[in-house]
């Protein structure tokens, strides 16, 4: 994701006021430790190196940090695949 | 009790016996959801005709009652609801024995095994990341080993929906299951109702890489791709994890493989029918979403008989019933290749490269239908796997990989390496020395056993066994290595960045330098 398309994309997040996410970031998590607002992350997959996070309208461009590898806004629409008869 | 929480058809027909002039009154099955802790004073005293049943996990009563039955029911507070006991449990349909000989993936993916009999992936975690796993089903003995919600907000109540406890049978469960005595791991990230969260499958994740999760079954999809997930399964298999993932039921048009069977190390899995013939509903590749080619591997998937959450046994079908056959047949290769150092088989490579795929194209089933009888005819018609190309130096032992992917074919000791090269084009060249039989040039200088690994993903060794390769250190042969400082070094344009960490050994305090993908070095320092 290029500069513009970032900013863009937490333009878009804003709009919607905020929004539950999944960011990625590189190396060590205390760097970015301090990015967030410990209020907004809701939890941190360590093995992973993902943070799930709350974002406020006012914290979306903290996405633009350049330890944030990519992000994603969280879905809950992952379904098993069985195929009914 | 809230009238709205009791099945209407029940109303109906208590209203209709009611109304029938007749003495006799009819009596109705009923299933009770009930508080745990007033189930004994119920049982004692529900007036029911007949035996009454008290489902303890799932806290609902079994009773066929007539009218004053019902009324003491719909008149009890601590009763939840009331359903038609017939309506409620749709038991499958009984099936004939033949039918049930033919159809578990047991019987279809081991086959007549003879090189594989007696190993029951013993000794081998399984986790399956799924809707929850009936426990005590008789099927899965005590080898449930533990149950762990990753639904944000709920705590474990079994397997409210079934397709869990399928998956697990499929994979271990006995008479059921390839690996009958593997052990599971039971993530459920499918809450009651409703799809799985993002949150919910990187929490799983999260575990197996913690827990050291020999394999991971992920009988699940979405419609999209997602950088997020297809990173998360690429960082658990990179930990070592191996991933068996659904390659999806939007088949038979191409280009229908999504996240998460769309990340590059996971095993994507398409669905066959008991001849190995791709299922209409299989999605087909090529990977609308990458470079690499989608699905990986084909198995058993369609009306597959494995267990039943409401106990007994069902039928279902799909790629989320093929993906536990690949799990399973993957439980009993690493319980094989633990037995046997010097075995020749790769886990991994091996479910790679050994299906038939009978003609059918790559886009439908991968590299081919994997059963163990499948595994035990290609090796026996090769004498390793095929991708590993032995593009050596002169002096390096021509089967240098015969063995195992870093053991030395001479004295069977552990390779110390050197140097990883990844390449842009996919290739690895690993520079090792076996710490016993070296050789020296002229000047002095060791020489290396130099190997390309032609498809990288293919033979691919996980950051873990590399870093433990990266370890050992030539002067004791320990593995007491530790970085001291590392440089960024400069290679040519067709490699990935590399870094020179400068090393030392705790026990012998001998320094080196291993030369070595920043990838790694990352993960090492």
């Amino acid at each position: 994701m290029d500069t513009n398309d970032g900013v863009l994309a937490c333009l878009q997040l804003m709009a919607m006021d905020g929004a539950k996410v999944i960011a990625k970031y590189t190396g060590d998590y205390d760097e970015i430790r301090n990015v967030f607002d410990e209020m907004w992350v809701l939890e941190h997959h360590e093995s992973l190196s993902m943070l799930t996070l709350a974002l406020p309208p006012h914290g979306c461009f903290s996405l633009m940090h350049p330890s944030i590898e990519f992000w994603e806004l969280e879905r809950s629409d992952i379904v098993t695949l069985e195929e009914s008869e | 009790m809230n009238i709205h929480r009791v099945d209407s058809r029940l109303i109906d027909k208590f209203n209709e016996s009611k109304k029938s002039s007749s003495d006799v009154q009819s009596a109705y099955g009923v299933a009770a959801s009930i508080n745990s802790d007033v189930a004994q004073e119920l049982l004692k005293e529900l007036p029911a005709v007949g035996a009454v049943t008290y489902l303890s996990e799932l806290e609902v009563i079994l009773a066929d009652v007539e009218r004053s039955g019902f009324d003491y029911l719909v008149e009890h507070l601590d009763v939840h609801s009331i359903s038609d006991a017939d309506l409620a449990f749709e038991v499958p349909s009984p099936l004939d024995a033949d039918q049930q000989s033919r159809c578990t993936t047991r019987d279809i993916v081991r086959g007549d095994t003879t090189m594989y009999e007696g190993y029951e992936g013993k000794g081998v975690t399984v986790a399956v990341m799924d809707t929850g796993v009936h426990s005590k089903h008789e099927c899965f003995g005590n080898r449930v080993a533990e149950q762990i919600s990753c639904v944000s907000g709920s705590y474990f109540d079994g397997d409210g929906n079934g397709h869990g406890t399928h998956v697990a049978g499929s994979i271990a469960g006995e008479n059921l299951g390839v690996a009958s005595e593997a052990t599971i791991l039971d993530l459920r990230v499918f809450g009651k109702t409703g799809g799985a969260s993002t949150s919910s499958i990187l929490r799983a994740l999260d575990i197996c890489i913690q827990r050291e999760v020999d394999i991971v079954n992920m009988s699940l999809g979405s419609n999209y791709a997602s950088l997020v997930l297809d990173g998360a399964v690429d960082t658990a298999a990179q930990a070592g994890v191996l991933t068996c993932v659904a390659a999806g039921n939007s088949g038979p048009r191409s280009q229908t493989i999504n996240s998460p069977a769309s990340a590059q190390f996971a095993i994507a899995v398409a669905a066959t029918d008991s001849n190995g013939t791709a299922a209409y509903f299989s999605s087909r590749g090529p990977n609308p979403w990458y470079s690499w080619p989608k699905p990986d591997v084909a198995s058993f998937g369609v009306d597959v008989i494995s267990a039943s959450h409401y106990g007994g046994r069902c039928v279902m079908s799909g790629t989320s019933m093929a993906t536990p056959a690949v799990a399973g047949v993957l439980a009993i290769l690493l319980e094989h290749q633990r037995e046997h150092e010097d075995s020749k088989t790769y886990a991994e490579a091996l479910i790679r490269e050994s299906g038939q795929s009978g003609g059918q194209s790559y886009d439908a089933v991968g590299s081919g239908d994997v059963t163990l009888d499948h595994i035990e005819a290609y090796l026996q018609s090769t004498s390793g796997i095929e991708s590993m190309s032995k593009k050596k130096s002169q002096r390096t032992s021509r089967h240098f990989f015969k063995e195992s992917v870093l053991k030395c074919s001479k004295c069977n000791s552990e390779r110390i390496v050197h140097q990883i090269s990844l390449r842009s084009d996919g290739t690895m060249r690993i520079r090792m020395s076996c710490e016993k039989d070296r050789t020296f040039d002229k000047d002095g200088n060791l020489v290396y056993d130099e190997v390309v690994l032609e498809n990288w993903k293919h033979a691919r060794i996980s950051d873990k066994e590399i870093i433990q390769a990266l370890r050992k250190c030539g002067g004791c042969g320990k593995r007491g290595l530790v970085p001291i400082s590392s440089d960024s070094i400069k290679v040519g344009e067709k490699h990935h960045p590399h870094t020179a960490v400068k090393v030392g050994c705790l026990f012998c305090n001998s320094k080196g330098l291993r030369k070595i993908p920043t990838r790694l070095a990352k993960i090492w320092m």
